[in-house]
């Protein structure tokens, strides 16, 4: 029988016991004493998120294919335990073993979106790691960050001691055996710090300085020392066949957000979005063979036993061989009645055939991404979606038995005036009204046609070419909001259109952090220190808590949000490498502020710099 | 046709949700690559049906769920040999988590009635943690009583019942040590907790606030026989 770091009079008295006891289907149990090197990975939210999350299986499965290393996991204590483990003491522990974080050699923590600061603040707090990197001592765990957020890790820069820029599967290895050899030969935790910080694709916030101009601008980032480099380059897999994919993830007992098997056909997008971080961050596109991919559905399927498999990428509709993945799916697993989920779809003809032969019609509902609601807006963001195609599209949908169709919006975009806000509540009218020409009364079986709304607020990020412009206010948000909802209401068929938008105090944090320097990390200790925590969570999000934090450490949020950036500034995040260089980004600004649009990578090159990882969609035969 | 595995559940184990457990046999079932039979219909699910659910914290010797198989051949191979029992409980713990093993696996006969309408009874063991209570004589004098009248919610309202006519066994094995055989099934269903409540409040004795004073085991489900449930069939 297992141990259990919590007594069962704790796991009997908090919600949901199965997020703490580990043995899972296909979780990796070692022998501490075999290996050399202990890496507890965490996702800083409840493990029903993290869970749910690849880029951690897939370096769970590579760490631990190593003998000499044991990798497991780490989560968010809920908020029931949380206080129960401040209470009585009890150190934040990794689910496989159940021994305390603070054994580990390493804490690898993901950072994927900016509201999950204070959750990264408890994990290392709970483990009982001094939370500034520069407290730390000789045999403190190592905390290092990854994933998409690490690509401007500087408000969070004081709390890690390396971050990880990029793709794990290519570095970790060589950062590993450093370890193992450096602690072999008796150096010391900093020297190892510094060792990594040579390595390509690892960042040390602490051998870096940075020093601002008087209006608060970065002035310079530079190197403390001579042989750390001034910038650091985004580590990317070239072929994703030749990497590791794990063939047996783990299978929670519990439901998860995701409780389905995960096949990433492809990483990268060739529709540069203008609003999209991880369009740019992940460039070039790279295609898994339909041969590997096979091979994977193969194993995955039969080593978890889930019922549902997803074929994941940033734009399904664009990689090349998903028909034959499709039809191998169909033709071997329908004796085991699993189903296929195909998110991030272009909805086509082709898209809407597979859909309802994999996919519950009566149920499902389609879901479009115009994003905008003008065709100049949409031009602005290079959203290469016509008014045709969303109509064309709809109109198959309604032949096809589809009466739901969810449009996703944005607002607060650059350049936006109201007549752009006022569009978006036009074109789902629009498409309410196709419904009615299209499916004959006597076909509608009572049935209204539901076309749903959504918009979200705009926050430009690093590495876009929006990272420039200026964020709306939350009083202009607000405006905004409401202007749309009034125009909904004077629609003609307002009956068959809902219109939702999400609260925004939310947006101005998550903007803030965005664009964020080494000076807020005291904002969020702060924020933390006066019990800010689960922050993404609308019921456990306390915006007055942040409000007292920001007057406390008086930090003037205008200045990271609603501020139009100047061309030559220099940012914060602007020593990542990210193969897609500035003066690209520069020029796709300008090209917005003109609404003129940029054609695909498969279309035409246009030049971003990605190619300089030699290989991907950059390299193909241009059709 | 219809086969019942029993099972057991150990450890930590014992958080795991009635539930998940559905959710995790479908998955055994698909990994070890059962000829499992599907309902019809839009979103086909295993015919899979399980016995009285068992309590989050509370272990068991004794669970069980019948389910339907087109054959005993493995997906995909139509020249195996047929399952045997014993093959066929092997095969299944192969994909098995820690601490949750097949124990059992018999052949039901045709128009045998599904697991949960089987139940009549469940014989428990209860360690206690707790040494407030003198189990031997507080066992005793249940068992002496001629009646003992409790308060027992139903889902609609709270009625009057005799303890006596639903505990058919009680039995102090040790001073932490309490044997129990109780009225189960959708009929009428005492936990082993409503039992040791009483037992506390016939002696005068607060209930420990404990969620962990008592470690539960299941010691099996029975039919009403109070026999196994596993007896309703046959191996293969």
């Amino acid at each position: 029988m297992r141990k259990t770091a919590l007594s069962d009079e704790i796991l009997l008295s908090v919600e949901k016991p199965e997020r703490y006891i580990g043995n899972e289907i296909n979780a990796v149990i070692k022998d501490k004493n075999e290996v050399d090197i202990r890496f507890a990975m965490c996702f800083p939210d409840v493990y029903e998120i993290g869970m749910s999350h690849l880029g951690i299986q897939i370096l769970y499965d590579m760490f631990n294919k190593r003998p000499d290393t044991w990798c497991e996991r780490v989560y968010s204590p809920w908020t029931d335990l949380d206080k129960i483990m401040r209470e009585k003491k009890i150190p934040l522990f990794a689910l496989e073993s159940q021994d305390p974080v603070k054994d580990f050699d390493f804490l690898g923590i993901t950072l994927q979106y900016e509201m999950c600061f204070t959750n990264v603040l408890q994990v290392i707090d709970l483990s009982g790691i001094p939370l500034h990197a520069s407290d730390r001592k000789e045999g403190d765990t190592i905390v290092i960050g990854g994933g998409p957020v690490s690509f401007n890790p500087e408000p969070v820069a004081a709390f890690f001691d390396l971050f990880y820029i990029g793709e794990g599967e290519m570095v970790y290895d060589s950062l590993l055996d450093l370890y193992k050899k450096m602690r072999k030969e008796g150096k010391s935790r900093s020297e190892f710090i510094h060792e990594a910080g040579k390595l390509p694709g690892i960042y040390a916030p602490s051998l870096y300085e940075v020093s601002y101009n008087e209006e608060g601008t970065v002035k310079s980032f530079k190197p403390l020392f001579d042989d750390v480099p001034a910038t650091v380059k985004k580590q990317l897999c070239i072929d994703l066949d030749k990497v590791t994919y794990p063939e047996k993830p783990l299978v929670p007992f519990i439901r998860v957000t995701q409780d389905r098997a995960v096949l990433e056909v492809m990483r990268g997008c060739i529709r540069g979005c203008r609003f999209c971080q991880a369009g740019q961050i992940y460039k070039p596109l790279r295609e898994r063979s339909t041969g590997f991919l096979k091979d994977r559905a193969r194993a995955i399927l039969d080593s978890t036993g889930v019922d549902e498999i997803t074929l994941s990428s940033l734009s399904t509709s664009d990689y090349t061989g998903l028909k034959e993945i499709i039809e191998f799916l169909i033709e071997n697993y329908s004796d085991k009645y699993i189903n296929i989920s195909l998110p991030s779809l272009r909805i086509d003809a082709f898209s809407l055939d597979v859909m309802s032969k994999v996919q519950d019609v009566k149920k499902g509902s389609l879901t479009f991404a115009p994003e905008a609601g003008s065709q100049r807006m949409r031009n602005v963001i290079n959203k290469g979606l016509s008014v045709d195609d969303i109509m064309k599209g709809s109109s198959l949908a309604f032949e096809g038995g589809w009466n739901k169709v969810k449009l996703y919006f944005m607002l607060g975009l650059p350049t936006e005036t109201d007549d752009d806000v006022r569009a978006i509540a036009d074109l789902a009218n629009d498409v309410a009204a196709l419904y009615f020409d299209i499916v004959p009364k006597e076909d509608r079986k009572g049935i209204r046609v539901m076309v749903t709304s959504s918009a979200s607020f705009f926050i430009p990020k690093p590495f876009t070419p929006f990272q420039w412009a200026p964020m709306n206010s939350s009083e202009e948000f607000l405006r905004k909001a409401h202007l749309l909802n009034e125009h909904f209401r004077d629609e003609l068929n307002h009956k068959s259109l809902k219109f939702q938008y999400h609260e925004n105090d939310l947006s101005l944090l998550e903007g803030l952090m965005a664009r964020g320097d080494r000076r807020l990390s005291k904002l969020i200790e702060t924020a933390y220190n006066n019990g800010a925590l689960y922050d993404s969570w609308s019921d456990c999000f306390d915006r007055s808590i942040w409000d007292r934090s920001i007057e406390e450490c008086n930090v003037d949020v205008d200045f990271y949000t609603t501020r139009e950036r100047k061309t030559d500034e220099l940012f914060p995040w602007d020593f990542i490498d990210c193969g897609v260089r500035k003066d690209f980004l520069r020029s796709e600004y300008e090209k917005a502020l003109k609404a003129e649009v940029t054609p695909n990578c498969r279309e035409k090159c246009s030049g971003c710099g990605a190619a300089s990882f030699g290989g991907g969609v950059c390299f193909e035969a241009k059709g | 046709m219809k086969l019942r595995v029993k099972f057991s559940k150990h450890g930590a184990m014992k958080f795991i949700g009635h539930l998940d457990v559905m959710r995790y046999f479908q998955k055994v079932m698909r990994r070890a690559d059962i000829d499992v039979t599907y309902s019809e219909g839009f979103s086909p699910h295993q015919k899979m049906s399980f016995a009285q659910p068992l309590g989050v914290g509370l272990t068991s010797d004794g669970e069980y769920f019948d389910i339907e198989l087109n054959s005993l051949k493995p997906l995909g191979d139509k020249t195996a040999p047929d399952f045997t029992a014993e093959t066929l409980k092997q095969k299944l713990n192969e994909v098995s988590a820690i601490d949750i093993l097949v124990t059992d696996i018999v052949l039901l006969p045709e128009g045998a009635g599904k697991a949960m309408a089987e139940v009549c009874g469940a014989d428990y063991t209860v360690r206690s943690l707790d040494t407030s209570l003198d189990l031997i004589s507080a066992c005793e004098r249940f068992n002496k009583a001629d009646t003992v009248k409790i308060e027992k919610e139903t889902k609609k309202s709270v009625k009057e019942i005799d303890l006596k006519d639903f505990v058919y066994k009680l039995d102090a094995t040790d001073k932490s040590t309490i044997k129990m055989r109780l009225c189960a099934g959708s009929g009428t269903n005492i936990k082993p907790t409503l039992l040791l409540k009483t037992l506390y409040e016939m002696n005068g004795i607060s209930y420990p606030e404990e969620r962990s004073a008592f470690e539960i085991n299941r010691v099996d489900l029975l039919n009403k026989y109070m026999k196994s449930l596993s007896s309703d069939g046959k191996i293969f």
